[in-house]
């Protein structure tokens, strides 16, 4: 990993800017505040120690969305962020399949089951403390992707290492152990929480789980602490899911995927069901805590204006395959695989002038069905610089350098779609 | 700086939550007939549990003297201590009453509570675990279910005796297979929700799963069904008491003593049908009113 952006960097600046996002400098007036001088200073096992200056109510009115910085949370593990073999990434998805097996209509219970490819053949790396992108319409797989690499859903071929280790391989024993590593965010808020719970409660069930030696106060004081984290009062810990709104229920579900700190954090599309002035805020809440406490990040959405903002590097998706994979930079300036810039093409410009005047090429067509994708490149139904020879065999992969990597052969045809990126960027 | 410290102050108190069990208890209150069902089902229990303390005679006790004579001598009244005079054998109405309430309830209640336990855990762990386990446990209840079970509650009770607790074994064999349908199907809808998937990705176990998140959320249905189960076990009973079947003498139950009632309808004692009626519509409209307001109180889509 070399230099991720952050909200200072002009780029990401520029982005928020540009879509008239209130937020990032002032926090919109009557977000969850969280001001309250912190509970205590705990004490913290590990090295990085708060010390007992930080977290005063100054640093409190300072932090921007009130969310308070300096708190142990806050610390970064080096030994998290550079672990001994730097340069090994923290998971290496190696050409994951997902299939599901789908009853055709009326079926016999012996008839063999049709087999639906959600994800054929993802590979991808993602490095320690990283914030990998993962952008593609509905339907893409993305989010089997995610589930694959959480193991809500098991994957039919390939490898999934994390931290070395193949967790596709495991049993199901095993890999329990593993999972206080890999925490995951939810894309509906309110249905990721269990309504006969109490805030409190959910947060904790991580903590409950993994770390049955706590106690009952020590997890209580955890709770309260990570909820003040992300913005949220701790009184309101026995309060319950629907008495919050969808931005505070997604904190909630950010608050309970980061409890047991884990090394990777796996966001499906955690912000697509809120408002778009809570948009901003919860990305902004996540870019910061990947930052503080050092965690690697899968970040899926199908906005790619979101993606671009939080990610270091974004890979595009297109019917269970990869179809570019680069730096952020390089994917919404310089997109090379036609599915990307069509993707980029349909992102609006806030300037209805500019919008107005834009030539706007469309992709043709739905996408195919995943239960019988076509062969080879599973784009060329829909590309405009198809060739005969696409259909053959899977798109040989380009390395354009830099991690560049397009899955056509094709990429410098001119075709319509080459002004797909005009006004966008 | 004031307001520093107010909101500090603020931040300070922990904040009772409403959780949707204390919003449906306030719906359910608001619900008059509901209410009216719970205060009348009480006066019931109270009734059936205490009643015997205010009885003049044992419930056992024969007067020779007005046997046969009911009709004139065993009419209801304050005076001579039968409250809801006697029956043809001069026994006195009233503290049998009490007790055939009784055990119409327990009846109705221990084949709800076999059906809530058993039905809902057998129905979540089926509809949770899915696949080959599911369908052998789900066909195995089809199986059960297929078998007449009122012939099979007869012959047991006439192969075992005539006994309180073959007749709760025999409604308890049964009351459960509806229930875990019921628990099974609900189970399914929630498996899927994102919160059951967050606790799997989480590394809970399964067995934690359904405790912890399947059943509360099963439980709603589940209460609203049982309320609705108690009076078909206690119409279940009475059925079988009335073919004679069910309680052995002296104890009784209201179907028993209005089998009674009815074969003496002609001899002018109507109170010895009437009584026992009344108790058995009034426990059962009350049962439904009741599980009617829950249903509205806990079914969030009918706000």
């Amino acid at each position: 990993m070399t230099d991720p952006k952050h909200p200072g960097d002009p780029e990401a600046r520029d982005a928020q800017g540009r879509a008239q996002h209130p937020e990032t400098a002032d926090p919109i007036p009557g977000a969850p505040p969280a001001s309250a001088p912190p509970v205590a200073t705990p004490p913290d096992p590990r090295p990085a120690s708060a010390s007992p200056g930080q977290g005063g109510p100054e640093d409190a009115t300072a932090a921007p969305e009130g969310i308070r910085l300096g708190d142990d949370l806050g610390h970064v593990d080096p030994a998290r962020t550079q672990p001994a073999g730097a340069g090994q990434p923290i998971l290496r998805v190696e050409d994951l399949k997902v299939a599901f097996d789908v009853m055709p209509r009326g079926a016999w219970p012996w008839t063999k089951p049709n087999q639906l490819h959600a994800v054929g053949g993802v590979s991808f790396d993602l490095a320690p403390g990283e914030c990998l992108g993962v952008v593609g319409e509905s339907g893409s797989g993305k989010s089997t992707l995610a589930r694959a690499i959480v193991g809500t859903v098991p994957s039919t071929g390939g490898k999934i290492l994390f931290d070395g280790q193949d967790l596709a391989s495991m049993s199901p024993r095993e890999r329990r152990v593993h999972r206080r590593d890999v925490q995951m965010v939810f894309q509906d808020p309110l249905a990721a929480l269990n309504p006969r719970m109490t805030v409190g409660d959910i947060i904790a069930e991580p903590l409950r789980t993994h770390r049955p030696d706590i106690g009952r106060t020590e997890v209580r004081r955890r709770v309260a602490e990570l909820m003040e984290r992300v913005g949220l009062l701790p009184n309101l810990a026995n309060r319950y899911p629907h008495e919050f709104s969808g931005g505070q229920c997604q904190r909630i579900g950010i608050a309970r995927a980061l409890i047991l700190r884990p090394k990777l954090l796996i966001c499906d599309e955690p912000v697509s069901a809120l408002d778009v002035s809570v948009q901003a805020q919860v990305v902004n809440l996540l870019k910061e805590l990947q930052r503080d406490m050092g965690i690697s990040m899968v970040f899926i959405a199908h906005d790619l204006s979101v993606v671009k903002h939080i990610s270091d590097r974004i890979v595009v998706m297109y019917l269970g395959r990869l179809m570019e994979t680069a730096a952020s930079r390089t994917i919404t300036r310089s997109p090379q695989h036609p599915y990307t810039q069509a993707l980029i093409a349909s992102v609006p410009i806030p300037d209805p002038k500019l919008e107005r005047a834009r030539e706007r090429p469309v992709l043709e067509g739905e996408l195919p069905s995943p239960l019988s994708p076509p062969s080879g490149c599973v784009f060329r139904t829909r590309c405009p610089k198809a060739h005969d020879d696409c259909a053959k065999g899977p798109p040989a992969v380009q390395d354009l350098g830099n991690g560049h990597l397009v899955a056509c052969p094709y990429y410098k045809e001119p075709s319509v779609l080459d002004r797909a990126t005009e006004g966008v960027v | 700086m004031a307001t520093q410290t107010a909101e500090a102050d603020l931040g300070q108190q922990p904040v009772k939550g409403r959780s949707l069990w204390a919003d449906a208890r306030t719906r359910f209150f608001r619900n008059k007939a509901a209410v009216a069902g719970l205060v009348a089902l009480i006066l019931i229990c109270l009734f059936a549990f205490f009643g015997e303390f205010l009885a003049q005679y044992e419930r056992a006790y024969v007067d020779f003297s007005l046997m046969g004579r009911n009709a004139v001598n065993g009419v209801p009244s304050i005076e001579t201590g039968h409250y809801f005079g006697t029956d043809e054998s001069g026994r006195d109405l009233y503290a049998r009453t009490v007790q055939g309430t009784r055990i119409s309830l327990l009846v109705g209640l221990v084949g709800a509570g076999v059906a809530v336990i058993v039905g809902t855990l057998y129905g979540a762990i089926a509809g949770y675990m899915g696949g080959k386990t599911d369908n052998i446990m789900m066909r195995t209840v089809d199986i059960l279910m297929s078998v007449p079970y009122m012939f099979v509650l007869i012959l047991m009770l006439v192969i075992f005796g005539r006994s309180i607790t073959m007749l709760f074994i025999g409604i308890g064999l049964i009351s459960w297979l509806d229930m875990s349908r019921i628990a099974r199907g609900q189970t399914l809808s929630i498996k899927n929700k994102e919160f059951v998937e967050a606790a799997v990705a989480t590394g809970v176990r399964p067995f934690t799963i359904i405790l912890r998140h399947i059943v509360p959320n099963l439980a709603g249905l589940v209460i609203v069904y049982s309320t609705l189960l108690v009076p078909q076990m206690i119409i279940t009973e009475s059925f079988i008491s009335f073919l004679g079947l069910g309680v052995q003498e002296p104890s009784t139950s209201l179907g028993a003593l209005i089998s009674a009632g009815a074969g003496q309808m002609r001899y002018g004692v109507l109170w010895q049908l009437l009584y026992p009626l009344f108790f058995f519509v009034v426990t059962l409209f009350a049962f439904f009113f009741v599980g009617d307001g829950l249903r509205d109180a806990l079914d969030p889509k009918d706000r």
